[in-house]
């Protein structure tokens, strides 16, 4: 082998003896931070955080200082280096070998090569490669058999922390206390979709209504009982360990956990399941329509917190008016859903449903939840009605949402005489006198016709409908009687005392009421009927306005349901004040409760707590923790003091401003905002 | 100023007015019985609005669904912590009708759910003296409709005041005429509203 | 030269074994601390020191005050410093602090203490810290509300204690509220009921038919704390209200009520004609403005106006014989919880309760002569053992070496050792 070749392999050798170090120094240093933080963990739980980053960090540590070895080591990298190296062991070669590897001297120094090649270097090369490698290699064998001797489980937990590996920490054991570390793992309602989580000693829990709560410790002095509102639930074994699994309530609640001698407390705060919001995109707004044809389109969406299970368009059909109406309902456009928010789309013909003038339809969207555990919640549209108009209602300008009784109709159409009348009146001088005399006695046979109407429901008589009482006061007006004698007898009638039974003749039956503002009405059509048969519209007028008015009267007199705007009825207050036969006879007040009866009983609870801090701060953190629970409903800023408070208790941190914050939140009275001044005191 | 002013509560799903002559009625009987310092005309307030809060005490009646916009449910609601009292009347004369089952699950949700209120609540006694309890209307004695009595009103508690009255016994035909009117009649029907009226002012 | 600093460090050093270890002659000064204060008082007492000096490092209890008082009166001289360190941000080691404290007169009302320092002040009771007040150079006084102490109620600022007497609560006698039924009426007595007041309620619906609440008996001070007069309708408590009040009982008028015949010849002023207000809204900070307005007109002289809105009186109170009467001219107050902000309600609570409290009957507390109750400490030092004394720089007694005396020992030997290192040598 030529002297070169020598050289060669010594600086192979040397080059991977290099990097081999510099790969165990590396190893031993991630080890070495493994080892430390494993063994913190033993004594002090780090948090899962710290122990996420262990790992990481001791990656970084071997593979910086790895490189940083190498690149020191990097004066190896060729033959005359490691010629060099050679030399600085073996002075004697008096650089002989250097200029023996040296490629422009090959082979044309032969005396020195064979001086270089008389010293023989390889068993300094090989000493130096294991005395390079013994240092690391022992420190990495020293980690690996610290670790190994580490408790079970502590290197799991900085290698691969989790959440729930508290437990890993505890062993078991006679005399330990099953509850002095605990997991607790959340799995919710499977219709919610979402992953089970673990916490290692909480304090509270807050999960969905119905989730599964399991606790879980390592089994230790005594059997670990669960009390929950009344009930109890014992532990049951699971190898080292025990088990208990309840469920999240409806309401906040504290569980409370006994092992013999020892007690601890979890509260449970139940998130509840919100009801999907529904939002009815079309139709946008409440509408009239002309015809009950046509097809309408029906959007919806909603969304829900953990998902959708279906949902429908519902119709309610309500027709009829006054007093009496009939309603169908039914449900369109069924869908179900598997996410958390949709859409719902459907088209109803306005044909199929048979609606007539005068119905509403009343349209919203309800969706489900997939909740099956407090039962689906149910999340419904705003509400938008429909209304068929009917046909007598076109001639108006502003058409009224609900069908016009009689005295309604009746005043339309006087007032649509009276613009008749009026108009006539007005082109007067364009038109001949023929033409306007016609017109004029169209309209006064129109006038007619409604006072022949208004006529029918003047008078009501026992035991007779208005209609027989209509015929036959038109009967006896066509037959025996002038419009003058008509009018004196209602004269009459009108003139009689009131409540005095106007009696009748023969057999008619007595009058029961008269309705005075339609008489007036009644009149004053007859009047306006005779000017517009001898062709004065004009002279008509008057007497035509008199009559609306009236019929204005007798819609606020009679007992008749309109829509819109009603003419508001004043009750003369003086005339009737205290004028009622009966007396009344209150009975004693009771007294209302104060506002918060259990305000200072909540602070006596907190006072306790505070003399505990010191003494007793495990028990001073359940106190608070007891007193917050019953605060979530009612004080949520108290509650969050007084959370915070406790935690820092919980962490062994001075947790003096947090109690004073707690307790100004407690106890503070809310205070008048427009002071009145203290008068005799100090202000 | 008067110490009471009659609200007829305007919602946007039904018919709200149909029973106009309700107000005046009362507003007459409330005159006619007690010194109250009554407004002698009754107002018109829709729900939704800030308006309803001048009026501590409302009505609302209808015959059609009742289903309340997001911003009456919370106006309601918001009503009633205050201690606002709201009377609601089914139009209706029949049982678990449409404007019923709806009119119970807006209240539901806006306030709170309604129970039955019992015959010996202050109510029955805080002007005139019902031992029965609700007086039965005449729709549920002439038989016709559906025949039946409701024994009970309803109501939403706040503590141990009533934040929420609902009949079903159809109140608002009952004493829907003209306060002229009540000359014909031997036994004047709107004397529980008094109750109604003196309870709200008083507890 | 190093012989020489060797030599006066050997010196000094006796010097100072001379000073500790000589005893203390007649004439010289004791000189204590008040944190030890408790442990040394038994050995000045017996020793008979002619003089004693306190540096004030700590709050001195009452009790150790009044030893030095009773020490100053066998004869020895007892002066007081305050101490060198700034205890306090504003420089005052020991500031004045008064404090004084009164139970608001409603049921659950806080404990307000009313104090005066010229430094921070920290309050807190026999459980906890309770509050501070931060002094500033313009407001050297506040009001501070809290609720009920546990334990004894302390405040604290630099080296002063004060100890301040918290009055025990009055029994208060339930309140009467009449007037005409109506939404002032149920809003008003909701409002007092839910704040914790018992409330007894005579409400006139109809000529013979009250709403009633309570008894109806007497109306006098054993059986009521106030009246509350909603309106003109007075009923039956007419004829005795002005004896009532005469006796000690408290009278709050409001809106109108002040000019029923009853009241007319107490009420601090007559009520003018009804004025609606200048707002529609309620605004959190001043309510009021947007209630109408009955304002305060012909006030009389011996009557105390509390509140404006303008030009306009709105709230009077005057004094007849034993009592107190409070006239408000606020009408329908009750628009306010129910038309105001999110803390109407509460608001509005607070307010009536208020109102109510300023004139409640309530029976004096008994006078409290327990020693442990000191509002005022440093007044009561200074009235006890005068005022501090300035510390003298050169005053030196058996225990105290002078301040230069040990940096110049170690000046010396340093000097020694590095004469001796500049040289060489070990």
């Amino acid at each position: 082998m030529t002297i070169l070749e020598r050289v060669e392999r010594a600086r192979r050798t040397l080059r991977a003896t290099a990097i081999a170090a510099a790969a165990l120094r590396g190893l031993a240093a991630a080890l070495g931070i493994l080892l430390l933080s494993a063994t913190v963990d033993a004594f002090v739980s780090l948090p899962a955080g710290a122990r996420r980053l262990v790992p990481f960090v001791a990656a970084a540590t071997a593979i910086a200082l790895f490189l940083r070895r190498l690149s020191r080591a990097g004066v190896r990298a060729d033959a005359g280096s490691a010629a060099l190296w050679i030399e600085a062991r073996f002075p004697s070669l008096r650089y002989a070998l250097v200029t023996a590897v040296d490629p422009r001297y090959e082979g044309r120094v032969p005396e020195i090569e064979r001086a270089a090649a008389q010293v023989s270097f390889e068993p300094a090369v090989r000493r130096a490669a294991r005395r390079a490698l013994t240092g690391p290699s022992i420190a990495v064998a020293a980690c690996v058999l610290v670790l190994l001797v580490l408790p079970a489980g502590a290197v799991a937990r900085v290698i691969r922390p989790a959440a729930g590996d508290a437990l890993s920490r505890v062993r078991a054991g006679s005399r330990t206390n099953p509850l002095a570390s605990m997991v607790v793992r959340v799995s919710p309602p499977a219709y919610a979709g979402l992953r089970d989580e673990s916490f290692d000693n909480p304090a509270s829990v807050r999960a969905l209504v119905g989730s599964a709560i399991t606790l879980e410790g390592v089994a230790g002095d005594g059997q670990v009982v669960a009390t929950l509102g009344g009930s109890r639930t014992s532990a049951s074994p699971s190898g080292d360990r025990w088990r208990l699994v309840l469920a999240m309530p409806s309401a906040p609640a504290a569980v409370r956990l006994h092992a013999a001698a020892h007690e601890r407390l979890l509260v449970l705060e139940p998130v509840p399941d919100s009801a999907p919001v529904v939002v009815l995109t079309a139709p946008a707004r409440d509408s009239i329509l002309r015809k009950p044809s046509g097809r309408i389109r029906l959007s919806a969406t909603a969304s829900d917190d953990y998902g959708l299970a279906s949902g429908a368009f519902e119709l309610i059909v309500s027709s009829g008016g006054g007093e009496n109406f009939t309603f169908k309902s039914r449900t369109i456009g069924a869908a179900t859903f598997a996410s958390r928010s949709g859409e719902l789309a459907a088209t109803i013909s306005l044909d199929s449903i048979g609606l007539q003038p005068g119905d509403m339809l009343h349209l919203r969207a309800i969706v489900r939840d997939r909740n099956d555990v407090t039962g689906p919640g149910t999340g419904t549209s705003d509400t938008r009605t429909l209304r068929i108009a009917r046909a007598d209602e076109y001639d108006s300008v502003a058409v009224d949402p609900s069908p016009p009784p009689e005295a309604e109709k009746n005043a339309l159409s006087q007032r649509m005489l009276l613009m008749m009348a009026q108009a006539l009146e007005k082109k007067r001088p364009q038109i001949s006198h023929a033409t306007l005399v016609g017109e004029s006695r169209s309209i006064a046979l129109d006038q007619t016709r409604l006072r022949k109407r208004v006529g029918e429901i003047v008078f009501t008589r026992l035991g007779e409908d208005t209609g027989e009482q209509g015929d036959a006061v038109q009967k006896r007006l066509d037959q025996q009687m002038n419009p003058d004698s008509v009018l004196a007898a209602a004269d009459r009638a009108a003139s009689a005392a009131a409540g005095t039974a106007l009696e009748g003749d023969h057999d008619e039956t007595p009058l029961l009421a008269l309705n005075r503002p339609l008489l007036e009405a009644y009149n004053a059509m007859w009047s306006a009927s005779g000017e517009l048969e001898v062709g004065e519209p004009g002279k008509a007028v008057p007497f035509m306005k008199k009559a609306l008015d009236a019929l204005q009267a007798a819609r606020s007199a009679e007992r008749i349901y309109l829509r819109g705007s009603t003419r508001a009825v004043v009750v003369d207050i003086d005339r009737v004040r205290l004028q009622g036969k009966d007396k009344g006879a209150p009975g004693a007040r009771t007294p209302r409760p104060a506002a918060d009866p259990s305000r200072d009983d909540r602070i006596r609870r907190f006072d306790a707590a505070l003399r505990l801090v010191r003494t007793a701060p495990s028990a001073a953190v359940d106190s608070l923790l007891l007193l917050r629970l019953d605060l979530l409903d009612r004080d949520m800023a108290a509650a969050r003091a007084i959370e915070t408070a406790a935690n820092t208790l919980r962490g062994g941190h001075d947790a003096t401003s947090a109690l004073i914050r707690a307790r100004r939140a407690l106890t503070s009275v809310p205070s008048a905002p427009a002071p009145l001044t203290s008068w005799g005191s100090p202000p | 100023m008067s110490d009471f002013t009659f609200c007829t509560v305007q919602y946007d799903s039904g018919d709200w007015d149909s029973a106009p002559l309700v107000p005046a009625n009362l507003i007459d009987s409330v005159a006619r019985y007690t010194s109250i310092s009554v407004a002698p005309t009754g107002v018109i307030v829709p729900l939704g609005s800030a308006e309803l809060f001048k009026y501590p005490l409302a009505y609302l009646t209808g015959h059609l669904p009742v289903r309340f916009s997001e911003l009456e449910r919370r106006t309601l609601g918001e009503y009633c912590g205050r201690g606002g009292m709201l009377f609601v009347d089914d139009h209706n004369h029949d049982i678990d009708g449409v404007f019923h089952k709806s009119a119970h699950e807006e209240i539901a949700r806006a306030v709170g759910p309604l129970k039955e209120l019992p015959n010996t609540h202050a109510l029955y006694s805080s002007f005139f003296k019902f031992d029965d309890g609700p007086p039965a209307t005449t729709h549920e004695l002439n038989g016709w409709g559906d025949n039946l009595v409701h024994k009970h009103l309803l109501a939403v508690m706040r503590g141990d005041r009533i934040s929420v009255l609902y009949s079903s016994k159809d109140y608002s035909s009952e004493w829907g005429y003209h306060p002229d009117n009540k000359r014909f009649l031997s036994v004047d029907n709107t004397k529980f509203g008094v109750n109604i009226v003196v309870y709200a002012l008083t507890r | 030269m190093e012989r020489a600093l060797r030599a006066l460090s050997f010196a000094l050093i006796a010097f100072a074994l001379w000073r500790l270890f000589t005893a203390a002659g007649d004439g010289d000064v004791v000189r204590v601390r008040s944190s030890s204060l408790a442990r040394d008082l038994p050995s000045i007492e017996s020793a008979r020191t002619a003089a004693l000096h306190v540096e004030m490092d700590a709050a001195l209890p009452p009790a150790e005050r009044d030893a030095l008082v009773a020490v100053a009166h066998a004869g020895t001289r007892v002066t007081w410093s305050a101490p060198r360190a700034t205890l306090s941000r504003q420089g005052a080691a020991m500031p004045p602090l008064a404090a004084v404290a009164e139970r608001a007169r409603e049921p659950g009302g806080p404990v307000r203490i009313a104090v005066t320092s010229a430094a921070d002040v920290a309050f807190s009771d026999g459980l906890a810290a309770l509050d501070t007040v931060r002094a500033t150079a313009a407001i050297r006084g506040a009001t501070v509300s809290v609720g009920e102490p546990s334990g004894a109620l302390g405040a604290v600022s630099g080296a002063v204690r004060a100890f301040i007497r918290v009055p025990a609560a009055a029994a208060l006698h339930p309140v009467l509220v009449v007037g005409r039924a109506g939404w002032e009426a149920k809003f008003a007595v909701a409002a007092l009921e839910e704040r914790g007041w018992t409330v007894e309620a005579r409400l006139f619906v109809a000529p013979g038919a009250d709403v009633t609440q309570g008894s109806r008996g007497a109306i006098d001070t054993s059986r009521y704390a106030v009246i509350v007069a909603l309106d003109t309708t007075l009923g039956s408590v007419a004829a005795s209200v002005v004896r009532f009040v005469r006796q000690g009982g408290g009278l709050v008028l409001l809106a109108g009520a002040a000019n029923a015949p009853a009241v007319r010849a107490i009420a601090p002023a007559r009520a003018g004609a009804r004025r609606l207000a200048d707002v529609r809204a309620f605004d959190a900070a001043e309510p009021v403005n947007a209630m109408a307005l009955y304002p305060l007109e012909g006030l009389r002289g011996d009557a105390v106006p509390l509140s404006t809105r303008g030009a306009l009186l709105t709230v009077a109170a005057r004094r007849e014989g034993a009592g107190r009467v409070l006239q408000a001219g606020f009408d329908e107050t009750w628009r306010w919880r129910m038309q105001g902000g999110a803390d109407a309600v509460a608001a509005h609570r607070a307010w009536w309760s208020r109102m109510v409290a300023s004139v409640a009957a309530a029976p004096l507390p008994p006078a409290d002569e327990s020693p442990a109750a000191e509002g005022a400490p440093l007044a009561r030092l200074v009235d006890a053992l005068g005022p501090a004394v300035a510390i003298a720089p050169d005053a030196s007694g058996p225990h105290r070496l002078p301040g230069w005396l040990l940096p110049a020992i170690l000046l010396c030997l340093l000097a020694e050792w590095a004469s001796r290192r500049w040289r060489g040598a070990r």
